[in-house]
């Protein structure tokens, strides 16, 4: 995913005052949809990271691989890009299940280290991209065919697609929330997040309760990875860099609660397109990790501060 | 650069090794997960190739380029790469570990490798670089085969340099720092600049790798330092064995030949070849992760532990070695000893919970004094206000007329007053007499630079250090298990070895939290004699206990706390004739 998706050109001078404003509202449509998908992409790893403790790097695989099951459903099969989608939000699903099924709880009942946990992420993480450029080669991989649009208003124009995923990805958050706050499922979750050994002690089937939040937060990163591919193209290694932009939301916006995670993704979205006003796009970039930075030595619980978690 | 195939190939696994060894000492000794290896490898490089190219980019475009011979550029490349070392320590070394350390290496790989791709004036962007071609004080290297010796002859220095640190007293503290730094720190052994030093040390090697493969390639490009070399390097440690320099080797040996391997048995091309390599040593990684998580090589295996089980000297010296002062009677030893310590006024608050209210109490010398009462009463809290773990919000604690306000534990502990921790803190992946070694204060080898400028030196401390650990294990009734790792002791046995660590300081001031508690009869029966004779021999002791019968068989005076604050304080007969205090304690 670029970082600044269909941004501005910034290098038109604005010529009056009307003209600042129209490209003032425009990047602030943009960074309202670049905001949501990073949002989303903070709170898919933050529901997984902050429930089990597992730093999920090969959640970044989980995002190519849905990005490949929408090409193989849309493209290669021919079906609909419905179907498509249905495809890379259960695949998605199903991958981030295994992998914790058949991997992290084997080595957390082996009681390894967070370090041995993390490595092991780390192999998936690089074997799985390697093993899909084997597979569907280096090469980009496109879905076309959905019926993109440019809206405009005024000066101000988006896209149909941009539309489309900002709002889909708004609906999950607060389907996420919702479903965290408000019912004994999201109880038993915040509960293993808070201490897993009292939560087993009452009764919270702790290994349940991890692989409903692997479901989750893998089909919200398969959401985000659909959006993408559609948007543009699907490679091997898609799903490093919004997954690491995704990491970085969570820590930035504090690791306590989604409503953290939400928000430092979605103000490193935003913060990448504001700095595309005055800065290039890799500026932008390095902009971003000096926040972090600068967060992580100062003010290491994130934005937000929370009493749940550490 | 002519020369044969196979060199060049001998010579991609060589750099392997080097950086392996090297990131062993961070991620396998100290514990740090840094992914930032590729990033200082290509920081140095870059250097190298800034400092000795043609000033000229691929794409003819002018260049910064002072056109330094090799050595100034290998020389650049290792100051530029300790000092980044340095500086993403900085944060790592005082506040941020685990997760935070991952992400902060990782964002310091991307950080580089955006800035190598954009800064196009200096690196030549995405299209990368070229460098003139290797030459070493004027002798030109012109083959493969040259370069090979070459290299080959960097990554031993590396490797023995590596090994010698971690087998060094510095390698030990290292350990240490991985398995509890608060622990480590109450022993009075800084944290922050071993784990610093380590972080720009690794850097440093891997930059200077970095010059060396830049140098025989003659070209630099982004794409040659990604995180899958990160990955790569991190996996060559944990395959080999975290905490073994000769397990590194063989693992980067064995991984770096698979590529190599895979092209030339024909079954794929050269293409194919590198993301096969990743799925095979990606899925490695993992199988070694679930079931051989120590690697193929375990620390301690072959090399470290090995020499330190056979020099087991000290006669089995008794506690009651330790008698060097008659005992007096209790009744004249109250108020007329030495005052060592004074709790002054202490108080602390935790949001609306007040863990301590003025707490005022004295410790003289040979008395051991009793902190007693219901849980949740502050006690702990005391012992962390005391020892600088955190900072009491009024009050005063003065250790031989001297405040020791605002120390941190490390250097409270120097002065002379050490803990005992509840939870024990033993260093689980260290041995028995790791543990106590650790103890002991004023070790040359704990110098980095000491350990390769006075080795002699170093060599006959560790002699004295391993004696004095073993005497201490001894002590306490322990030296059974002098080579045993901690984690596969029982409790009982950990809280000697505690204990035995705890002696090693030498501290003549103690503050033990719950010694006996969660151990059988017979090992809280030594503790308690132990204790005894601690005191007779002139050491100033506070103990935490919920024990009774501890208390009345140790205390010479007891302080009683409730809710934070002292409610009453006496002899073992005063307070429990006290009915009030009586039935705070046990609940009415």
């Amino acid at each position: 995913m670029s970082p600044v998706a269909g941004q501005s050109s910034p290098s038109s001078s604005p010529s009056s005052y009307g003209n600042v404003m129209m490209q003032l509202s425009q990047l602030i449509v943009f960074g309202i949809v670049q905001g949501l998908t990073y949002a989303l992409l903070a709170s898919s790893f933050w529901i997984i990271y902050s429930t089990t403790r597992t730093f999920h790097l090969a959640h970044s695989l989980t995002y190519a691989i849905a990005g490949y099951a929408a090409y193989l459903t849309s493209e290669q099969l021919g079906l609909s890009l419905w179907l498509g989608f249905a495809a890379s939000l259960i695949c998605a699903a199903l991958f981030g299940c295994a992998i914790e099924a058949l991997l992290y709880r084997q080595l957390r009942r082996r009681s390894s280290t967070v370090l041995g946990i993390f490595l092991s992420s780390l192999g998936i993480a690089a074997a799985g991209a390697a093993l899909l450029q084997i597979i569907f080669g280096p090469m980009v991989k496109r879905v076309p065919g959905f019926p993109n649009a440019t809206l405009s208003y005024g000066e101000i124009s988006v896209t149909t697609l941009q539309l489309t995923g900002a709002l889909a990805a708004f609906v999950a958050i607060g389907a996420v929330t919702i479903l965290l706050t408000r019912t004994s499922v999201g109880n038993a979750v915040t509960a293993v997040r808070t201490n897993p050994k009292l939560a087993m002690a009452v009764g919270i089937r702790v290994e349940r309760i991890s692989l409903l939040v692997f479901a989750i937060g893998s089909a919200m990163a398969g959401l985000a990875a659909y959006v993408e591919t559609i948007a543009f193209v699907a490679y091997p290694t898609m799903g490093l860099q919004p997954v690491m932009f995704g990491v970085i939301g969570v820590f930035l916006g504090g690791a306590g609660s989604i409503k953290g995670a939400a928000l430092g993704g979605f103000v490193l979205g935003f913060l990448l397109v504001f700095s595309g006003l005055f800065l290039s796009q890799n500026l932008g970039v390095i902009l971003v990790f000096t926040v972090l930075l600068i967060i992580i030595v100062f003010r290491p619980e994130g934005l937000i501060r929370s009493p749940v978690g550490e | 650069m002519a020369g044969s195939y196979l060199a060049d190939l001998a010579s991609q696994v060589t750099f392997l090794i080097a950086l392996t060894v090297s990131l062993n000492l961070l991620l396998g000794f100290a514990g740090q997960m840094s992914l930032a290896t590729a990033a200082f490898y290509g920081l140095g490089a870059y250097t190298c190739a800034v400092l000795t190219g043609q000033g000229a980019s691929l794409t003819g475009q002018s260049l910064f380029a002072p056109q330094l011979p090799f050595v100034g550029g290998l020389v650049g490349a290792v100051l530029v790469t300790f000092a980044a070392g340095l500086i993403v320590a900085a944060p790592a070394a005082r506040r941020v570990r685990g997760d935070y350390l991952i992400l902060l290496t990782l964002a310091f790989h991307f950080l580089f490798v955006t800035v190598t791709s954009t800064w196009v004036d200096l690196t030549g962007g995405p299209n990368g670089m070229m460098l003139p071609p290797l030459s070493l004080f004027g002798f030109e290297i012109t083959t493969t085969d040259q370069a090979f010796w070459m290299v080959l002859a960097w990554a031993i220095a590396v490797s023995l340099i590596c090994w010698r640190i971690g087998a060094s007293p510095f390698g030990r503290i290292l350990r240490g720092v991985r398995e509890d730094e608060v622990a480590l720190q109450a022993l009075g052994k800084p944290t922050v600049w071993p784990k610093s030093l380590t972080f720009g040390f690794t850097a440093a090697i891997a930059g200077a790798t970095g010059a060396v493969s830049a140098a025989y390639m003659q070209f630099v490009a982004p794409t040659t330092y990604s995180l899958d070399l990160a990955i790569l390097v991190a996996a060559c440690v944990a395959l080999g064995g975290a905490g073994n320099i000769v397990g590194s080797v063989i693992a980067a040996v064995m991984i770096g030949s698979l590529r190599p391997l895979l092209e030339n048995t024909g079954l794929f091309s050269s293409d194919t070849a590198v993301p096969w390599q990743t799925v095979i040593y990606g899925v490695i990684l993992v199988l070694c992760m679930v079931f051989r998580p120590a690697g193929l090589l375990p620390e301690g295996i072959g090399f470290a532990s090995g020499r330190s089980r056979k020099t087991l000297p000290g006669e089995p010296r008794n506690v009651v070695d330790l008698k060097r002062t008659e005992k007096a009677a209790p009744g004249s030893k109250r108020g007329d000893a030495e005052i060592v310590v004074e709790v002054r006024g202490l108080s602390k608050t935790f949001g609306g919970l007040k863990a301590a209210q003025n707490v005022s109490f004295n410790l003289r010398k040979g008395e051991i004094v009793a902190l007693i009462g219901p849980n949740g009463a502050g006690k702990s809290t005391i012992f962390n206000l005391m020892t600088g773990a955190i900072c009491p919000d009024e009050g005063d604690v003065v250790l031989r007329g001297r405040s020791i306000l605002g120390e941190d534990p490390c250097r409270v502990a120097n002065l002379g007053m050490a803990r005992y921790f509840q939870h024990v803190r033993i260093l689980e992946g260290l041995t028995a007499i790791d543990n106590v070694a650790l103890g002991v204060p004023d070790q040359a080898g704990e110098k980095l630079s000491r350990v390769f400028l006075s080795p002699v030196a170093v060599a006959r401390r560790e002699r004295e250090v391993q004696v004095e650990a073993m005497h201490q294990l001894h002590n306490v009734g322990a030296a059974g298990y002098a080579g045993e790792t901690a984690r596969d002791l029982a409790f009982g046995q950990q809280k000697l070895i505690a204990f035995a660590r705890l002696l090693a300081t030498g501290a003549d001031v103690l503050l033990l939290d719950e010694p006996t508690s969660g151990v059988d009869p017979r090992s809280a029966e030594q503790i308690i004699e132990l204790v005894r004779a601690l005191a007779q021999a002139g050491k100033t002791i506070c103990i935490v206990e919920h024990s009774l019968h501890v208390v009345s068989e140790l205390a010479d005076r007891i302080v009683f706390m409730d809710a934070g604050a002292v409610v009453g304080e006496g002899t073992v007969a005063e307070i429990t004739g006290r009915q009030d205090l009586v039935e705070l304690y046990f609940g009415t």
